[in-house]
Order: structure tokens, then C-alpha cells, then sequence
């Protein structure tokens, strides 16, 4: 079962996520509401998530800056970045992203880049 | 009296709060969005349900391209010109038609191309498929039926002594309400606010051209007996380099 780790500043939003993917069968390992407390638990939770979702535009740390950091931590760990910000979508896959979503996003289409990522990881 | 450094920062304190209140508005939006898909999903929804899910869906979709709208302009009034890069038109066309699917996820949209050559490269930056899929947006919603059937034309022109790129997009069932007929698109919203709202695509699609040192026109087929079909015109200028 896929593991995922959701971050974003938006309580209505990580609840989201989280009751539609566990409907759909994921594991959702950790919510964080900032890019610093989602590199903290990135750190502290022992089995790392298959896949990060990640919201851009958080206090404290951005999620391009969380994204770069955990990619130094673990290089192939696979991000998924959803934003607001279409403008930031460069910056995001430099950091190290390997998808980019636009929001608001269909659901299904989130679900289709993971299920992706499944079939690539094994 | 306000000094023009003062405007200056008063416009740029303006244009973060739109930004701010955007991106707020799209979180709401991707909510309301994803549980009117687990609606759609259940398959205990009866058909009625799913229908006005639907029009819900394209409801938000419709609410999101009007708050990129706003960014979009907001941005284009900021960037000079020369700062523009240059873009495919064709990459940003079959893109805007892709989108244009999800607004409208209860009728059918089909696009035919007409004149369409490998590549268009304009001035715009990522401003050019917002465009385009305003004008594809409001020429969907200004079709009564269930079908959309639109033409799709890019061609090559010369106008004021600048080399363009013209897309032309044609709808025989369009109904075009008589004051955006011409040259009114913006002329007709500086007078009823009232009718600028029902089509605040278009008026889009005019600032953000104009921004783009493009422009935007609509015209109807014909005016007798009936009013009926139009033909939306968007002019971008031509860039030589990608």
C-alpha cells in the first residue's frame, strides 16, 4: 500500500487529501502544515513516505525550500508539488519534484501520478 | 497628495492582497472541487445527482478561470513588453482545448482545425493559452446545446507593419449578445457593469491581448434574420526566436 506524507498550511485541505486518499487506499503516514515541521517529521517518522504531496505557499518554510532539503536528505524521494502558484512549477521541478499539479486539481488525476509512481517503484 | 513613489507602493501593496485573496480562493475551490468528485464517484449517486454535480464542477471551473483572470491581469499590467518570452501559439491552443474539456464535463465539445501550421511563436509568455481558453470558455458558454462544435484557425498576417499570428475561432451556433458584436467587447463594458459580468472572459481576453500587444475582437456570422454563429479573433504578435 502506498505511503504518503501531506504537507500544506490549509487544514481543509490536508483533511481532504487525507479522507480521499485513504478512500482510495492509501496510507497516510504524517500531515505537516509547514515545509519546517514537514522536514522535521520527515526526519523523526521512521518508514518514509513513497510520496510527498506538497503545497508552495506556507509560512515558515515554502515547499520548494522543504523539497530541496529532503531531496538532499533522501535524492529519490518522490514529491508530488500541488500549488495555487503556476508560476512556481519551474522552480518546484528543480527542487526536485517530479510532478506538478495546479490547483484546484481532479482528484483522479493526483491518484493517476501516483498510481504512476507505484508501477515505477516496483 | 499622494507622491508617485507612494502609488507605486500602494499598487504593489494592491496587487499582493489580489494575489493573497486568489490563491485563498483556489484552495476553496480545489475543496469544493475534489467532494463533488467523491459525489460523482459513488456509485449510489441516482442520475439527477450526478447531473447537477456536474454543472457544479463546471460552476468551480468557471469561478477558478475568473480568479486567474484576475492574477493573469494583475500580471500582465505589470510586465513590459519586452520582457514577454516568446511561445508556441499551437502548443498553447491544444492545450486551452484540453482544459476547456474539464469545464464543461456534461456536454460535448468538439474542435476542428482548419488552417494549422506546425509552429506560431508568439510574444505572451504563459499569459497566451489563459487567452485562449478564456475565448474558448465564453464562446462554450455563450452555445446553448448540449453539443459545441467550434473551427479552429491559425494564420498568418501582417498588420501596422508588425508580422502577427491570428487565431480565429468559429462557432455556427454561438450566440453572441449584440452590445460584444464588434468593437464593443470593451466599449459595452465601460458602460453596464451588469452585462460585463456575464462575459467577463472576453473582456479578459481583450486586456490581457492588449497587454500582450496583441488585440481581441468578436463579431456575429450573420444578423438576419437572426443573430446567430460568431467569430472570435485573437492577434498576437509574431516573435521570430523561441
Amino acid at each position: 500500500m502506498t505511503s504518503v506524507l501531506i504537507v500544506d498550511d490549509e487544514l481543509f485541505i490536508v483533511e481532504l487529501y487525507r479522507d480521499i486518499l485513504q478512500l482510495r487506499g492509501y496510507r497516510v503516514v504524517g500531515t505537516a502544515f509547514d515545509g519546517e515541521e514537514a522536514l522535521k517529521k520527515y526526519n523523526t517518522i521512521s518508514e518514509k513516505p513513497d510520496v510527498i504531496i506538497m503545497d508552495h505557499r506556507m509560512p515558515i518554510m515554502n515547499g520548494v525550500e522543504a523539497t530541496k532539503q529532503i531531496m538532499r536528505l533522501n535524492p529519490r524521494q518522490k514529491v508530488i508539488f500541488v500549488s495555487a502558484d503556476v508560476l512556481v512549477e519551474k522552480e518546484a521541478r528543480e527542487a526536485g519534484a517530479i510532478e506538478f499539479l495546479s490547483k484546484p486539481f481532479r482528484m483522479d488525476d493526483l491518484i493517476e501520478k501516483m498510481e504512476k509512481m507505484s508501477v515505477s517503484r516496483t | 497628495m499622494t507622491s508617485e513613489k507612494e502609488s507605486v507602493q500602494i499598487g504593489r501593496q494592491f496587487e499582493f492582497f489580489m494575489d493573497l485573496l486568489g490563491h485563498d480562493l483556489l484552495n476553496s475551490n480545489q475543496a469544493v472541487l475534489s467532494y463533488l468528485e467523491l459525489i460523482l464517484s459513488n456509485p449510489g449517486a441516482d442520475k439527477k445527482t450526478v447531473t447537477m454535480a456536474e454543472k457544479a464542477i463546471a460552476h468551480v471551473r468557471t469561478a477558478t478561470i475568473l480568479i486567474e483572470n484576475v492574477k493573469r491581469i494583475m500580471g500582465t499590467r505589470i510586465v513590459d513588453f519586452h520582457e514577454l518570452k516568446a511561445v508556441d501559439l499551437t502548443s498553447a491552443i491544444e492545450k486551452a482545448e484540453a482544459d476547456l474539456a474539464r469545464f464543461y464535463p456534461d456536454r460535448r465539445i468538439q474542435i476542428d482545425r482548419e488552417t494549422w501550421p506546425s509552429t506560431a511563436m508568439v510574444y505572451g509568455s504563459s499569459f497566451v493559452t489563459d487567452l485562449v481558453l478564456n475565448v474558448l470558455v465564453t464562446a462554450s458558454r455563450l452555445n446553448p446545446g448540449d453539443d459545441v462544435r467550434m473551427k479552429v484557425a491559425l494564420v498568418e498576417d501582417k498588420q501596422n507593419d508588425h508580422s502577427v499570428w491570428v487565431v480565429r475561432v468559429q462557432d455556427e451556433d454561438c450566440q453572441l449578445p449584440p452590445f460584444l458584436d464588434g468593437e464593443g467587447v470593451s466599449a459595452t463594458y465601460a458602460q453596464d457593469i451588469s452585462l460585463a459580468a456575464k462575459t467577463s472572459g472576453l473582456l479578459s481576453a481583450k486586456m490581457i491581448a492588449a497587454n500582450l500587444g496583441g488585440d481581441f475582437e468578436a463579431h456575429a456570422i450573420s444578423h438576419e434574420p437572426k443573430r446567430k454563429g460568431a467569430v472570435f479573433t485573437i492577434t498576437l504578435r509574431k516573435a521570430d526566436q523561441p
